[in-house]
């Protein structure tokens, strides 16, 4: 069986969440790809095709210029600039700015799944604005990394996209 | 007789002095006071010309233009010099012919009017106010230059003759200021408005006296106006300022207020200024206690020549509302009898409130940032019992500590599991021990050890968590082992491989959560000094900056011990400050604890940070904490963000490092406060192409300088 490629562009992947990953390596079927910031989220969506994305809100710029001003813009905190959101907006919205060049597949809102401390109410609006109904809170569990990505690749599947 | 026989004759009778001058001013005679009056002896007198004594020479030739103009001088007013005084004189002079009815000279009467003059000259152009005069129909009859340049006017005869309402803003306010003085007979400096010439309104006292004729009719009045525009103004500005000021004279033990502005009305919560005058401020003073507490610091004040300065005093409002006030007065005496006072007073009963409510947050504040610490110990010893039993010995050192560590020592457990799950799969595939375990139970087995070997295809950060969650499956696995199915030998080394696995990464877990209480442990600490230490200051004393540094290094022993980070200090010389050694040592354990939390190993070695005492360029005494590390960018350094309270720089929170961002601004604040200064550099360890590239090690110095105990 091949596994299925999985991003999840998480700023603490690699650290106090890194144990959300191991449900998921347990698995086997999945191959899990990090991405730190803004700019590698975006580097990897343009490196790789994925089956499911999953996107924190509150992500750091990365080296990326662009993504550092729009940083500052809103105030250098990760908490308010919420460059997860961003990202998404970039990605799927209408305005593609400087994500014009992503393949078209990384443009399908179903590929992508939020899973964040933020709740639900606040970024609700952000999501829907871009086609993106697939949320969990982080605080759920050990499990919640495993279950967004199964919920990603359901609701693909349900649809007859999922290969 | 000739004619100037005859005047001769008579000038010498005459009791005022008198002169005769040709056309030039030269005198033909002069009687014995005017010789007096220049000082000329007789035989000099035609030496003299009378031009030499005029105070100002050009006024003669004005002078004999008048003469010869209107033929006589009357009254003129004239001001000579003789010797270095100067004589005012009422001067008449005519023309005289001899008797042949040719001219013969000026002929001319002085009375001296020196202090007359001298009164007018003040009254009319330099007194600072107008004085004035009416008759019965409140016409002007007499002013001074005073009263004209008041109301815009270049001299007193442009006003003479006019009615005093043309003086008023208000003709109303006119009628009502004489009404007043027919009643009373007089006014004292009564708040008028009045206008200028140009129309211009101004503030004004007038005082006047009435006059009456022996029938008791009314025949006019003389009086003063002052400007008190200037007055005025300050009035306004009381009136607009939030401060009450007032005027209280003692009397019989009241507080009687004579004179105060609006604002301190309002702060007794009275409609008016004019409500509040007459009161007696003690009806509203909130115990007697505290008014004769008041009134011992007036005495005190008093006796000293000084003022009571920023008391907090309380009152009950004419609304019986408590307020607060902040006092300051002057007591007015009269010997050593307190006859009253002036002052000025603010309500900060609101102020008041929030300092007591920001009291009662601090305490709350402390006491839980104190249950927080005490939390945390209690944690600290609790991980260490743990550590200690899956270690199977006191006082273990919560080994191993780091991913490499880790993995060193479970590659041999990991392995015998490895090969004990294979032996173990491939007997119960055997028909006979199928029975022994579900296929499931048996693929999950192999899946959990699959995993578990995998950890080098994964990021260091994982191996931990995959290894014990790997553990705990096998062992549930092998729970369900069914008995008496399998030997039990078949599946024993499988449990202890696991056992084992669990301990390590346990011990490895534990070692983590250690650490993490130890960085958060002196930002606590920190904060509760900073928070409480304020009201519970120590004394000063001279103590050696060295043995402050032992100190901050001994109780972060083992939080450096944790991060694995080494401390190099040379502590045997001995610089002395003047200083309170609870707060320097706990600046200087801020520093330290930054310094380890932001460390990297350099190369190879094992990280270390560096502390050196020395004495600076500007003769102060210095800790540098230096280390090599997370960088700490220069916006943040020159904008002064680092010392913010509850500042988290922008690289600090990189690798999940914990803080509150309140050690460097207590650092900080503890050497302001002892006259020192900190600050902090930080530069790359290495030399780079993009000032961006913060992911080399930086090399971070905060230096904290104190005044040495000499200075102080």
């Amino acid at each position: 069986m091949i596994p299925k490629k999985i991003l999840w562009i998480e700023d603490d992947a690699l650290n106090e969440l890194g144990e959300l990953a191991t449900a998921v390596y347990f698995e086997l079927e999945y191959e899990l790809d990090f991405a730190l910031s803004a700019t590698e989220g975006v580097r990897q969506l343009h490196k790789q095709t994925y089956d499911a994305v999953v996107v924190d809100v509150r992500l750091p710029p990365g080296d990326d210029p662009k993504w550092h001003s729009l940083h500052y813009e809103f105030g250098a905190d990760d908490k308010t600039a919420r460059l997860g959101l961003t990202l998404l907006r970039n990605v799927l919205g209408r305005d593609k700015g400087w994500t014009a060049k992503l393949p078209r597949e990384a443009r399908d809102p179903k590929l992508y799944g939020v899973l964040s401390i933020d709740p639900w109410d606040d970024i609700r609006g952000d999501l829907e604005s871009v086609g993106v109904s697939i949320y969990r809170n982080k605080k759920e569990g050990t499990r919640v990394l495993l279950a967004i990505i199964e919920d990603i690749l359901q609701q693909r599947n349900g649809n007859g996209d999922y290969v | 007789m000739t004619v100037r026989e005859q005047i001769e004759q008579i000038a010498g009778l005459l009791p005022v002095p008198v002169y005769l001058v040709d056309e030039g001013g030269r005198f033909l005679y002069a009687n014995d006071r005017l010789r007096r009056l220049f000082a000329m002896s007789q035989s000099e007198v035609s030496d003299y010309n009378i031009g030499d004594f005029y105070a100002d020479r050009p006024h003669r030739a004005a002078l004999v233009d008048k003469v010869r103009r209107q033929g006589e001088l009357i009254k003129e007013i004239v001001t000579f010099t003789s010797g270095d005084r100067n004589i005012q004189v009422q001067m008449s002079c005519n023309p005289v012919e001899n008797e042949r009815g040719e001219f013969l000279g000026y002929f001319g009467v002085l009375v001296e009017v020196t202090e007359e003059a001298q009164y007018h000259s003040v009254f009319d152009a330099h007194l600072p106010a107008g004085v004035y005069r009416l008759d019965n129909h409140d016409r002007v009859t007499q002013a001074n230059l005073g009263f004209a340049n008041l109301h815009g006017y270049a001299s007193a005869d442009d006003i003479i003759g006019r009615p005093a309402t043309d003086f008023y803003a208000d003709a109303n306010e006119a009628a009502k200021v004489t009404e007043e003085i027919l009643q009373q007979r007089e006014i004292n400096k009564r708040k008028v408005k009045l206008r200028r010439k140009n129309g211009q309104m101004f503030a004004a006292y007038v005082t006047a006296v009435a006059f009456f004729d022996r029938h008791d009719n009314y025949a006019g009045r003389a009086g003063v106006i002052e400007d008190r525009t200037v007055e005025e103004q300050y009035e306004r500005l009381s009136q607009d300022i939030p401060v009450g000021f007032y005027i209280v004279h003692a009397v019989d033990d009241k507080d009687l207020v004579v004179d105060c502005n609006e604002e301190f009305a309002r702060i007794f919560d009275l409609p008016s200024r004019a409500a509040m005058l007459r009161q007696d401020l003690r009806d509203f003073h909130f115990s007697p206690q505290e008014t004769a507490a008041l009134m011992e610091k007036l005495k005190e004040a008093a006796a000293r020549g000084g003022t009571v300065l920023g008391e907090h005093f309380r009152i009950r409002t004419a609304h019986g509302a408590v307020k607060t006030i902040e006092v300051n007065a002057r007591p007015q005496t009269d010997g050593e009898v307190i006859v009253g006072r002036t002052g000025a007073i603010r309500d900060i009963t609101e102020e008041v409130e929030m300092r007591d409510r920001i009291t009662a947050l601090t305490n709350d504040i402390g006491a839980v940032l104190h249950t927080f610490r005490h939390t945390l110990t209690q944690l600290k010893h609790n991980i260490s019992s743990v550590a200690d039993i899956l270690a199977g010995a006191p006082n273990t050192t919560v080994r191993p500590q780091t991913a490499d560590e880790l993995e060193e020592e479970i590659r041999p457990p990991l392995h015998e599991l490895s090969v004990a799950v294979d032996r173990f799969v491939t007997t119960t595939a055997n028909v006979t021990h199928a029975v022994a375990l579900e296929k499931k139970d048996r693929e999950d087995l192999l899946r959990a050890v699959g995993v578990m070997n995998a950890y080098r295809t994964r990021n260091k950060a994982h191996w931990r968590a995959t290894w014990i969650d790997g553990a705990a499956r096998v062992l549930a696995i092998c729970k369900r082992i069914r008995p008496n199915t399998v030997a039990r030998d078949a599946y024993r080394p499988m449990i202890l491989a696991a056992e084992r696995i669990g301990v390590l990464t346990g011990l490895a877990t534990l070692s983590i959560a250690r650490e993490a209480i130890a960085a958060v442990d002196t930002p606590l600490e920190s904060l509760y000094g900073f928070v409480i230490g304020r009201r519970n200051q120590e004394a000063k004393e001279v103590v050696s900056l060295e043995s402050c540094v032992t100190e901050a290094i001994n109780s972060l022993a083992d939080f450096a011990n944790e991060r694995g980070v080494g401390i190099r200090f040379d502590g045997e010389s001995r610089h002395e400050v003047y200083v309170r050694r609870v707060e320097v040592t706990r600046a200087i354990q801020n520093l330290l604890h930054n310094a380890i939390k932001y460390s990297w190993a350099r190369g190879e070695k094992r990280p270390w940070v560096s502390i050196i005492v020395t004495i600076n360029e500007r003769a102060m005494v210095e800790v540098a904490v230096e280390n090599w590390g997370v960088p700490i960018p220069q916006e943040e350094i020159q904008k002064g963000l680092v010392f913010r309270l509850g500042f988290r720089g922008r690289l600090s929170s990189d690798r999940g490092r914990l803080g509150t961002g309140v050690g460097l601004a207590d650092s900080l604040s503890v050497a302001k406060t002892l006259g020192g200064s900190l600050t902090i550099e930080s530069r790359p360890a290495a030399p780079m192409g993009n000032p961006r590239e913060y992911d080399k090690p930086f090399i971070t110095t905060a230096r904290i300088a104190l005044p040495p105990a000499r200075n102080s």
